[in-house]
């Protein structure tokens, strides 16, 4: 099973759009996808105009069931949205004492391991209770690059996170940044390359792989306006070509990871 | 002509990992869940806005910051409380059992700055707080004796039928002072 928290400590790094096509690119490839927004802005219900009657924190807090908190985006593609009580979700996990481990319980409770072959969560930039929830959940962490340096300091920050999170935890399978994904990418700006550069030097220097580089795209925008997948809207743009390797990567790499574990 | 700009370094990710942003990155993990139940239930205004037991103007300019509770929150949650070891009460934490220090913490969230004073004021009945707090009833009044006892709160108004009791919750600085002046 594929679990992968996209997480980048900075705002604005395509961190929906990559969940939200990755998960269409699974979904393509034949995986039934979960798809979690963490975020209390609540932006994959507006990008994909669902219109849940339940949310994340019904699913947590009231304890509700995973089938009558998700709505279906794709025929296999199922949504948890969030909402603005995400917050107060996050404030009252905050008081049990069993608070990192609250995603782990509740989709294991909800049978969600055997309902889906993939989850993916995305969360809000700053670093709190669902993105450590989220981290220690899936094990994972896809980290979108935006081209400009404080992007790249927000990567830096979700692999101090993850480590100081394995510090603590000091589980059996450590919480990995299974790669870095530069998105929005012009080779034509000056600013590029010294990124790419960047990340090239990140990638080597703490054993993360560096994953193909996404192409900046306005379809990307034209398509959240249409409430649309990629594909949708447009089947032949750039930036859904260049998930679709990513999403092949990620499945590969993932896939030789489990059966390593197996092994 | 203006002048072509240099070429653009990379980033140095060594000094990127050693950014000072890092520090604290679990900072939030470090209150304790007793204490986020407390701040959870704690009430927004226990005293209305612009109506204060002294009738001196409320201070609305500098409200209560959010960090500064937090801080002293967590400080609070970290007392440890060895049990047969003897230590010397440096803090005012240390002269109070653990439902008198929650409590205290309580009442100082709760309450609300007057202008210059150190000290916060909170109206509140004891079902209202024993109810907020999770205590119960007597609890609450042999925990509020106590902290009047060791000059941790003071009664400014007492409770009539109308009205609740006003506390003037004294800042750490003004317990330790008085303690010390007390002997």
């Amino acid at each position: 099973m594929i679990r992968v928290v996209v997480a980048n400590q900075r705002g604005g790094v395509a961190k929906t759009t990559t969940a939200v096509t990755l998960a269409r690119c699974f979904a393509e490839r034949g995986l039934k996808t979960l798809l979690i927004d963490t975020d209390p802005q609540s932006s994959i219900s507006s990008i994909l105009a669902l219109k849940p009657q339940f949310h994340l924190f019904d699913f947590l807090i009231q304890e509700f069931a995973l089938r009558e908190c998700v709505v279906p985006a794709h025929p296999l593609i199922d949504v948890l949205c969030s909402s603005r009580k995400t917050q107060q979700a996050e404030d009252i996990i905050a008081t049990q004492q069993s608070r990192d481990v609250m995603f782990e319980r509740a989709l294991a409770d909800s049978g969600a391991d055997k309902e889906y072959d993939a989850v993916l969560i995305d969360v809000a930039p700053s670093f709190s209770w669902f993105q450590t929830c989220g981290m220690i959940y899936a094990r994972h962490v896809l980290t979108p690059v935006a081209m400009e340096p404080l992007s790249v300091q927000g990567a830096v920050a979700s692999i101090s996170a993850a480590m100081e999170l394995n510090q603590l935890f000091k589980r059996p399978e450590n919480i990995r940044v299974v790669g870095l994904l530069p998105v929005m990418v012009n080779q034509r700006l000056a600013m590029t390359e010294p990124i790419m550069e960047s990340l090239r030097r990140l990638s080597a220097q703490r054993d993360v792989p560096l994953l193909p580089a996404v192409r900046t795209d306005t379809t990307v925008v034209k398509a959240s306006k249409d409430r649309k997948f990629l594909p949708e809207y447009d089947p032949k743009c750039k930036a859904w070509e260049d998930y679709k390797v990513v999403a092949d990567r990620l499945i590969e790499f993932l896939s030789n990871e489990h059966q390593t574990a197996n092994a | 002509m203006p002048k072509r700009l240099s070429k653009i370094d990379p980033l140095d990710i060594d000094e990127l990992f050693q950014s000072p942003s890092l520090e604290g990155m679990l900072s939030f993990r470090e209150v304790d869940p007793a204490m986020a139940t407390l701040r959870l239930q704690a009430p927004q205004h226990s005293v209305p806005i612009g109506v204060t037991p002294t009738g001196l103007t409320p201070r609305g300019t500098e409200p209560i910051g959010v960090t500064d509770i937090l801080a002293e929150v967590e400080d609070a949650s970290r007392t440890g409380r060895s049990r047969g070891r003897i230590m010397r009460a440096v803090k005012v934490e240390d002269g109070h059992s653990g439902n008198e220090n929650s409590l205290y913490w309580y009442l100082w969230r709760s309450g609300r700055h007057i202008r210059n004073s150190k000290s916060r004021f909170v109206q509140m009945g004891y079902a209202l707080i024993s109810k907020s707090a999770g205590l119960d009833r007597t609890n609450v009044q042999n925990i509020l004796r106590s902290l009047e006892t060791k000059l941790a709160i003071r009664v400014v108004t007492p409770g009539t039928v109308k009205s609740s009791t006003v506390y003037e919750v004294l800042s750490c600085e003004q317990i330790l002072l008085q303690r010390r002046e007390a002997g």
